[in-house]
């Protein structure tokens, strides 16, 4: 049984008049079945309004159903008081690295959480130390965020999260508002979450080289779920994606154009030194027949 | 002025740094009230006696605490040359229709001085205590106020907040001003009322930028589990230690000390 599941989750935003009458309504998931396995790495990549961010609100009682249920471990979301182990189970990273800091020291920003949930602060002082040891973040904790860079800032969030022993991260991506150093930091940090201690990783993202590194891709389209598989799967059916709008990177795109060029190049290459393998290894049994 | 409200904090330990926000914030009042009682040589010199000692016992170079005059300079100058002409008495210098009177120069110098040990008082608070410890203290020791029904935790909060964002809306504001400034707008000439109506570009995009970012500081704090300021703990609780009662005994006994010239005119 996963961590989280969803069963026919369906959310619609409707917009009203003053007297209740419905005006607008724009369906933003319709029937969402996943479940995500414990301990796994798991990418939701989707373009921009396919529903993904929506899709994460719900998985930490952020929003709630119009219909169908979400679990996370095995609470339902609409129990209100079922919230604040829901949140304490499934952590929320944001977009905005900003907007997601409260206070003006790093440690006590990562202190807001479990002093939230009302721990003593011995604990809180020991569970600050381990968690910005986990996201690379120790040298800063006297510093003010202000004086942090984007990528920086967002390990300190990721830390704040931490602090609350969450066994599962949901990530609303993470990186789209840093510098390629900070998007590889952030990266780095959120592989050995995953792989050291254990903790789910759920990367919402619309970049297919940051889905690449998951286990498991869900691609969004227009609120549904257009496929769900492995990355090495995934990007291996590019007419599909090419019409979801998603890109393949550009490694794929060049095995693609070989295959279409006449290259029997095996499927599912995902890296540069694959290619070149397979690649080489093509022409070396073409230079032997000849 | 990013530094001005950042930097205003003087990092160190010295008694005073460690000492309660509580303490602080309560010394600070009563040192206020009492440089408002001097009334002659005596009391004078017992309140700078204290502020000397204050001050050297908590490590922050005098210069940075006579940088904090600097931001009342003008109103320490306008009150002098106001008191010094204005006042009616014994006249020692004439200058055409203006005269400096002996009493004049004496209300000017009092005034000159109430004023610069008000501010530097104040100013040795906030550069020996945290904007967190401070608002920790308010809310601690306004706490009392929650049976009134004052939202003491949501404003100590709010204030905390603010000070978060205020570099982030400075650097906003910048932006946002470079981003006019490059389409041609210009904020620098025209008179008062057209150099107002022209911030109007500048207010807008701010106000709504502050909405949203407020909007998804909501929902990250309430992904972190907050519900105000019920059965919350903190990083650093607030307690009083010897070294505080040491203080408030200090700060009686100088009240106390103040209170008496004060009654005897000294």
């Amino acid at each position: 049984m996963g961590i989280i599941r969803t069963l026919h989750l369906m959310h619609a935003f409707i917009q009203k008049d003053e007297a209740g009458n419905e005006l607008k309504r724009s369906q933003a998931l319709t029937d969402i079945n996943i479940s995500i396995d414990e301990g796994s790495f798991v990418a939701i990549l989707g373009r921009n309004g396919s529903g993904k961010t929506t899709l994460a609100r719900h998985l930490n009682a952020l929003m709630l159903p119009t219909q169908g249920t979400v679990w996370v471990d095995g609470r339902d979301t609409s129990d209100p008081d079922a919230e604040e182990q829901i949140r304490r189970t499934a952590g929320m990273v944001f977009q905005n690295p900003d907007n997601q800091l409260v206070a003006d020291v790093v440690e006590e920003d990562v202190a807001f959480g479990p002093e939230n949930l009302g721990i003593p602060a011995p604990d809180i002082e020991k569970r600050i130390e381990e968690s910005l040891q986990a996201a690379g973040m120790t040298a800063w904790r006297y510093s003010s965020p202000s004086r942090l860079s984007g990528g920086q800032k967002q390990r300190v969030a990721i830390a704040g999260m931490l602090a609350m022993q969450p066994r599962c991260l949901i990530m609303d991506e993470p990186t789209s508002m840093l510098d390629p150093q900070g998007v590889q930091s952030v990266m780095d940090a959120i592989q050995s979450l995953n792989r050291d201690m254990g903790i789910t990783i759920l990367l919402i993202t619309h970049d297919p080289l940051e889905a690449m590194r998951a286990e498991r891709v869900i691609v969004m389209d227009r609120g549904h779920i257009a496929m769900d598989a492995s990355p090495r799967e995934v990007f291996s059916r590019p007419a599909e994606l090419e019409k979801l709008h998603i890109l393949l990177p550009q490694t794929m795109q060049l095995a693609d154009l070989l295959r279409q060029g006449g290259m029997p190049l095996p499927a599912g290459i995902m890296e540069a030194g694959e290619l070149a393998e397979a690649a080489a290894a093509l022409l070396s049994d073409r230079g032997g027949t000849q | 002025m990013r530094d001005m409200i950042i930097g205003q904090y003087y990092p160190g330990s010295s008694l005073i740094h460690r000492l309660d926000p509580r303490v602080k914030l309560l010394g600070t009042l009563l040192y206020l009230i009492t440089v408002f009682m001097i009334h002659g040589p005596l009391s004078f010199a017992i309140v700078t006696a204290f502020l000397i000692a204050v001050t050297a016992v908590s490590h922050v170079p005098v210069k940075l605490m006579l940088k904090s005059l600097r931001g009342i300079m003008v109103i320490l100058i306008l009150t002098f040359i106001f008191s010094l002409f204005l006042t009616q008495g014994e006249v020692l210098v004439k200058m055409g229709p203006l005269h400096i009177t002996k009493e004049g120069l004496s209300s000017g110098l009092y005034m000159l001085m109430r004023l610069s040990w008000l501010v530097i008082g104040a100013s040795l608070m906030t550069l020996t205590t945290t904007p967190g410890r401070l608002t920790q203290g308010l809310e601690s020791g306004l706490g009392f106020l929650t049976k009134f029904h004052v939202p003491v935790h949501e404003t100590a909060m709010m204030m905390s907040i603010a000070l978060r964002f205020i570099p982030i809306l400075i650097e906003e504001e910048t932006r946002i001003i470079q981003a006019q400034q490059s389409r041609g707008a210009d904020f620098h000439t025209g008179n008062a009322l057209q150099r107002v109506k022209k911030l109007t570009p500048i207010l807008v995009p701010m106000f709504v930028s502050t909405i949203r970012r407020a909007d998804e500081l909501a929902l990250a704090m309430d992904a972190r589990c907050y519900r105000g300021g019920e059965s919350r703990t903190s990083l650093h609780p607030l307690s009083f230690s010897r070294l505080d009662r040491q203080a408030w005994i200090l700060l009686g006994i100088y009240t106390a000390a103040v209170v008496i010239c004060f009654i005897f005119r000294v």
